[in-house]
């Protein structure tokens, strides 16, 4: 701080902290608030106060048309006036297998039909196909106005439905004004088991695959009253960061002789060539880096093509459907991210430090677990947190690779949540919590691996 | 630090006992030339005796640590080869030698304690853990380290750091120790206690000690047997007191010591003596070179043999510039006809009262030698002017 006055000056250093705090608050803290406030909010739907509402003004038209019948001379004459606007305005679709049988029956009492409406079972839609039904909800008594009735009591029934739903109406907007706009719903939508119909053949050739063992193990499947379930959110988060974790590890693999080769085993001008065919990709777009993995893993890629007209295979491999080429295009497409602070960390190992190990009788793979990967684990850990995070958030990767035809990744979900199911509250609950998700895995690693926030400004 | 003196001679014997462990290396007409063309060493034939301190001595960049390198295994010889005792060393690499380095900033590895500094080499060579532990303890403790075992390398000071590199080398009971101006870092107290050190340690392990330095202090001080070494070739070989008394050629004799050049050319020839003229007079000394007639030839001459007291070699000069030396006084001269000339004169008190006036300056015969021109050290102020 004082450090800075000296250098910079009152002025400078009093937009130097402005300009920190802005960013800190338009770009981290408000957006991050933001997400969460989005993901706390319950998704718009029909509030169950408005059907207590529709039903309540169903059994005062029911009572009304049924009072007309009562009269039949005055009900001829206004049939059409009535009936007709009142059919259109109620058309919930639930209620549209129920017609016909009443139509046959209602030939001579024309209006009776939307007396059927009124049910203290009125079903509603809930979120994604959940149905519900308000009798069941808010424990009320199965009245139904039923047609082969007399007329008194159909009305004695419409007018108990319309008492029992104008209380209802009257409670729910209450409780409903009260009510707290924010719940956790949402996050917890993304363990919700749904069911999976499949065959049973289907069934035992899922179960015996060790990806559907796995997250059996862990409770993510699970089989009940014969039916197979699914926590499908938990799922894809789950196997989204076991692959950005293989991915992670590959990179390392890779990456790591990369950058040991480039900062230690090499002249200094063989090394700028080295650097310099690693930075040349990335004046490719991403998009087109991606996109031109296509043309090798394709069907009749590259690869395929040759192995075929080699001979070595008759049928092309479905690289499409392999995790694994997901893997190899995002450790090409981040492969500096990881490569990068390796290098920076080994070119200040002393190399006297390699040539000592050496001289005392020491092997090349004890010289790198003894000597360069301790001196390198601050560059190694950064390395692997930056792939780590962006193989995690990878969303062009699976999605120009894999072409739908592997499980999505947790990336997609999100972008799907957010832009296709036009939900963007369970999108942003969703979104929160793998940022938290992800950012607890960092926390953990770098408590594994020892490294201290500190590392990272030596690291770059 | 300087407690550890005793300890260290008890720890020293249990170590190794008597027997002398060192082995002679020999240099079989060995060359080395960098793949960028540049010959670091010139054709060398070279013997250093089994458990003898030898010091290679010679300006940086002459090849020096490229012989050290060579012998270590870092380096391999573009011709002749290297033998280990009767070993021959060609095509082994330097985890497979027994030799071992120690590195002029000392290459500890600053992520370990110190006892596993020293266990390195036996860690490499499989030994238990526990057993790794107790040799650290004892070459710890003949380092006088003993207490500092669980420390990082960081935690010491530059001696302790030292000799933590020196335990860590003496721990693969190495048969030759290379050390390439290990002591160049440390200030000069230390550096003249760590010479007794390690000529200490040599004496009581047997161990052969190539030891290369610039410091012709450390060499003369610390040597069995030094060689000279001037681009690429070495210039010289034997004690310390043969070559400063007796140096072959015009750069043993300017970079080992001191010593004031007169050039000029070989006038006369009498025996194993010679008269050469110089811009600065006709001065007689010995010919060890066998120089005749019409050669062109330096006289050299050390300044602590200059004098005021009349001699075959005689020549008037005033004081230049005075520096006290404490028991000596540095006098640098200006001969009449322009030379300058150093002598180191005791410090009696009675120099003061000279300066400002002309004075007889000379030299005995026996003590100057004449040899012929060739490459000389650069001075101080070559070095300074580059």
């Amino acid at each position: 701080m004082n450090g800075l006055f000296q250098s910079f000056g009152k002025g400078l250093t009093a937009i130097f902290f402005a300009c920190v705090v802005a960013w800190a608050l338009v770009l981290i803290i408000l957006p991050q608030l933001a997400m969460l406030e989005r993901a706390m909010t319950k998704p718009a739907r029909q509030l169950d106060s408005s059907v207590a509402g529709s039903l309540e003004r169903d059994a005062a038209n029911c009572v009304n048309i049924l009072g007309h019948y009562l009269e039949p001379t005055e009900a001829s004459a206004e049939s059409g006036g009535v009936a007709i606007p009142s059919a259109t305005g109620m058309a919930i679709p639930s209620m549209s297998g129920m017609a016909s049988p009443t139509l046959n029956a209602g030939a001579a009492r024309p209006y009776i039909l939307q007396c059927d409406r009124a049910t203290t079972h009125r079903k509603m839609v809930r979120e994604s196909g959940e149905r519900a039904f308000l009798d069941q909800l808010y424990d009320l008594p199965a009245l139904s106005v039923s047609a082969d009735a007399p007329i008194p009591d159909q009305i004695e029934t419409a007018r108990q439905i319309e008492q029992i739903a104008a209380q209802l109406y009257t409670t729910l907007q209450e409780a409903e004004a009260n009510a707290s706009q924010l719940g956790f719903g949402n996050f917890t939508a993304i363990g919700k088991p749904v069911m999976i119909p499949r065959t049973a053949e289907a069934q035992a050739q899922s179960d015996a695959a060790w990806a559907s063992k796995a997250l059996s193990l862990i409770g993510l499947r699970f089989t009940k009253d014969g039916n197979s379930y699914q926590r499908i959110g938990l799922e894809v988060l789950a196997r989204t960061l076991f692959f950005a974790i293989c991915a992670t590890l590959l990179s390392l693999i890779v990456c790591y002789p990369i950058a040991y080769k480039v900062a230690l085993a090499t002249t200094p001008e063989r090394a700028v060539w080295l650097m310099l065919g690693l930075i040349i990709p990335y004046a490719i777009v991403e998009l087109m880096r991606i996109y031109a993995w296509t043309s090798i893993i394709d069907n009749r890629g590259l690869i395929n093509e040759v192995l075929l007209w080699v001979g070595a295979i008759t049928e092309p491999i479905q690289f499409k459907r392999s995790a694994l080429t997901v893997f190899v295009v995002i450790v090409y497409t981040y492969v500096l991210f990881m490569v990068f602070p390796i290098y920076n960390v080994m070119n200040t190992l002393d190399r006297n430090q390699i040539e000592a190990a050496r001289d005392m009788g020491a092997s090349t793979a004890r010289v790198h677990w003894r000597i360069i990967m301790p001196h390198s684990k601050a560059g190694i850990a950064v390395g692997c947190i930056a792939t780590f995070m962006l193989a995690a958030g990878a969303f062009s990767v699976p999605r120009i690779i894999s072409r739908g035809l592997q499980s999505e990744w947790f990336s997609q979900t999100i972008y799907n949540k957010f832009f296709e199911a036009e939900n963007s509250n369970i999108g942003a609950a969703y979104s929160f919590s793998y940022t938290l998700v992800c950012f607890v895995i960092v926390a953990v690693f770098m408590w594994v691996m020892r490294t201290r926030l500190k590392d990272f400004a030596r690291v770059q | 630090m300087t407690k550890g003196g005793s300890g260290a001679t008890g720890a020293a014997f249990r170590l190794c006992g008597d027997k002398m462990r060192g082995k002679s290396v020999t240099l079989d007409q060995l060359e080395v030339t960098y793949p960028n063309g540049f010959t670091a060493v010139q054709r060398t034939n070279l013997v250093v005796e089994a458990g003898e301190f030898f010091s290679i001595l010679g300006p940086s960049g002459c090849g020096k640590t490229t012989i050290l390198r060579s012998v270590s295994g870092f380096v391999q010889p573009s011709s002749g080869r290297i033998l280990i005792g009767d070993q021959d060393q060609t095509g082994l690499g330097p985890n497979t030698r027994e030799t071992a380095l120690i590195f002029q900033n000392l290459a500890l590895f600053p992520l370990m304690p110190v006892w596993e500094n020293v266990a390195f080499g036996l860690e490499a060579r499989g030994v238990s853990k526990r057993d790794r532990r107790a040799k650290a303890e004892e070459l710890l403790h003949l380092v006088a380290l003993s207490d500092q075992a669980d420390k990082k390398p960081g935690e010491l000071s530059g001696g302790q750091r030292q000799r933590v590199a020196i335990a860590r080398a003496l721990a693969v009971d190495p048969s030759v120790l290379l050390l390439d101006e290990p002591l160049s870092a440390l200030d000069l107290k230390l550096r003249q206690h760590m010479r007794a050190e390690l000529r200490n340690i040599q004496k009581k392990t047997g161990v052969t000690f190539i030891y290369i330095t610039h410091d012709q202090g450390e060499a003369l001080t610390m040597s069995d047997r030094i060689a000279v070494m001037n681009a690429g070739r070495i210039e010289q070989v034997g004690t310390a007191d043969h070559i400063y008394s007796n140096p072959v050629s015009a750069f043993s004799a300017s970079f080992v010591g001191e010593a004031n050049q007169l050039a000029g050319l070989i006038n006369a020839v009498d025996g194993n003596m010679a008269h050469i003229d110089t811009p600065h007079g006709r001065f007689l000394g010995q010919n060890p070179k066998g120089l005749s007639i019409g050669e062109d030839a330096i006289l050299f001459v050390r300044p602590e043999n200059v004098g005021f007291e009349p001699s075959k070699n005689m020549v008037s000069a005033r004081v230049l510039r005075r520096d006290l030396e404490g028991p000596f006084v540095n006098l640098l001269m200006a001969t009449t006809s322009g030379a300058e000339m150093a002598m180191y004169v005791p410090n009696t008190g009675e120099i003061e009262a000279m300066q400002g006036a002309e004075l007889q300056i000379g030299f005995a015969p026996q003590k100057a030698t004449i040899l012929p021109v060739g490459p000389v050290a650069r001075t101080g102020q070559d070095i300074a002017a580059q």
